[in-house]
């Protein structure tokens, strides 16, 4: 008898539906790393997709001084907001920016950076105005980053 | 002292310059009016564009899909530009260069948009004919046809060829030959633009034909020297200028001048702000010429206008000797300055400043081309190729050319 039920249960658990896999999305924590190592002055243009939202890049300071880093989405996509994470990847200390100009779509940090020190710049770009309870944020669409060296006094 | 084959080059460049109509339309996509037949054409001297030659960019699928060499084309001892030199010089397709800037143009878009033949390669001064480094240079840019025009995207693929003097000078009398065949003895050209019979008999008719042979039959594999890229990243705000060495199919990275040494990529970068020139920093790395060859204050309108007033007129008088070929050349002065002295003179020197050339010379220099058109008053990297859909030639590819046909007119030419 137990083992007909086995059968018939095996039966039923076989005739519905396989579970899919979802996709891993990456997070603030586990960004995707675009093996890109971002040159001070050089613009790097990417796109954001669904699943990977968050982009990871290492950048290398070549000198001590102040880099502006920066991000932009298209002025044009006015409901994805771009942000800014800056790490230093030695001590972990933090520097967030979120756009600052919605009708430019720019952000920028301004990072004093010591140099040999690598930090990990990590950009999104992120639709957070309208979400639903426990909506996940959407992230898609083109930008470009850079790390800018400037002068804070002139 | 300037030697007496440079004084002629000077005084045949100015006669050159001044037979220019100055009409800007000329550089533009528009359709090019015919010239005017002039009588007494000395119709076996060289004129810009028989030595300088801007393909038309398209105007139907059949011809873009037939009407231009490609990368593949089979050239002298091999394709004009192998895959196999690209791939070793800047990665498999999709490899992103320094600092995550684009990867290389795919060669399969490119298309050959123009050819110059150059009889002294990068000299600015009278140097004995041994002494030249002759060479044929193809422009090849990414096309694309939208289904009633080719258009060309914001990049471009630089392909030089080294040259015998013989063979250039055969390639000369070719072009000449093609043009009196085709335009008749007295036609006479006008100034650089879209090749004229080019444009009348598209690009599958006699002389476009005619002229693809001429380069295949000179240039390819065995033969290419060096290879030059420009790319846009910065959501189209940002050039990136690069290059490589090319000696029996081994590439190596071409030494940039005015840059510390080991620099592998210049860079412009606009900033954000429509029809101005605001990045910070404008131009990676800086240059290290000297001041009075130093445009680069001209990149970003608000640090030229904390400078001096002194310091401004110095970057706006350098941007002008830098579109002089008897001044500089890409031995002495590097990519992005070159390619952006259009843009920084217009948009930040004379818009933003009204600033006009300091010394006579300068400003017979300046007076010899004509101003751009509001539409070309933006950032245009183009110095013989296309953007979008217009054409563009910098004044220093038409000071080149004039320079170019006055030295081929006074030596090989002279009867």
């Amino acid at each position: 008898m137990i083992r007909a039920s086995l059968a018939v249960a095996a039966l039923v658990a076989g005739s519905s539906s396989p579970v899919r896999a979802q996709p891993r999305q990456d997070a603030i924590d586990r960004p995707t790393d675009t093996h890109v190592a971002l040159v001070a002055g050089l613009w790097h243009d990417d796109v954001l997709k669904p699943g990977e939202g968050w982009h990871r890049y290492q950048f290398t300071a070549a000198e001590t001084g102040a880099i502006a880093f920066q991000m932009r989405a298209p002025a044009a996509q006015a409901d994805l907001w771009p942000y800014l994470l800056i790490m230093d990847a030695t001590n972990h200390d933090r520097n967030w920016a979120g756009v600052g100009n919605r009708r430019t779509n720019l952000c920028e940090v301004i990072v004093e950076v010591e140099a040999g020190k690598r930090y990990d710049v990590i950009a999104t770009s992120q639709q957070n105005t309208v979400l639903a309870a426990g909506q996940r944020q959407r992230t898609d669409g083109p930008y470009t980053v850079a790390a800018l060296p400037i002068r804070l006094t002139d | 002292m300037m030697s007496s084959t440079g004084l002629l080059c000077m005084l045949a460049s100015c006669l050159a310059a001044c037979d220019a109509t100055g009409d800007m339309g000329a550089a533009s996509a528009a359709p090019v009016a015919l010239s005017v037949e002039a009588p007494g054409v000395r119709p076996e001297l060289a004129q810009p564009d028989d030595l300088s030659v801007l393909y038309p960019l398209a105007t139907s699928q059949a011809a873009f899909d037939r009407g231009y060499l490609t990368p593949a084309s089979p050239g002298l001892g091999g394709p004009l530009l192998p895959a196999v030199v690209y791939e070793q010089a800047f990665g498999p397709p999709g490899t992103l260069q320094l600092g995550g800037t684009p990867a290389a143009p795919a060669l399969a878009g490119l298309r050959m948009v123009a050819f110059r033949l150059d009889p002294c390669f990068a000299r600015t001064e009278a140097i004995p004919d041994a002494a030249c480094e002759n060479q044929l240079r193809v422009v090849f840019q990414t096309l694309r046809f939208d289904g009633t025009q080719a258009i060309a995207t914001d990049d471009a693929v630089h392909a030089f060829y080294r040259l015998r003097r013989d063979q250039l000078a055969a390639a000369v009398q070719t072009s000449i030959a093609l043009r009196r065949k085709h335009a008749g003895d007295q036609r006479q050209l006008g100034p650089l633009a879209p090749h004229p019979i080019l444009v009348e008999q598209g690009l599958e008719g006699e002389l476009a034909a005619a002229l693809d042979q001429l380069v295949l039959h000179l240039a390819g594999a065995q033969n290419l020297s060096r290879i030059t890229l420009i790319t846009a990243s910065g959501l189209g705000t940002a050039w990136n200028f690069s290059g490589v060495d090319v000696a029996d199919g081994v590439t190596s990275r071409m030494t940039i001048p005015t840059v510390p040494a080991g620099t592998t990529t210049v860079a412009f970068f606009a900033g954000f702000s429509s029809g101005q020139l605001t990045g910070q920093p404008a131009f990676t790395p800086a240059t290290q010429a000297a001041a009075i060859d130093d445009l680069q204050l001209l990149g970003d309108v608000h640090r030229a206008a904390r400078a001096s007033a002194a310091d401004r007129q110095r970057a706006y008088d350098a941007s002008l000797r830098i579109e002089d070929p008897a001044l500089h050349s890409p031995n002495t002065i590097d990519c992005a300055s070159c390619h952006l002295a259009q843009a920084v003179r217009v948009m930040v020197g004379e818009t933003a400043f009204h600033l006009v050339a300091s010394t006579p010379e300068l400003r017979g220099a300046a007076g010899r081309v004509p101003a751009p058109a509001p539409e070309d008053r933006d950032v245009n990297v183009h110095m013989f190729g296309y953007k979008g859909k217009r054409a563009s030639i910098h004044p220093r590819t038409i000071h080149e050319a004039a320079a170019v046909t006055a030295y081929v007119n006074a030596t090989f030419l002279r009867s």
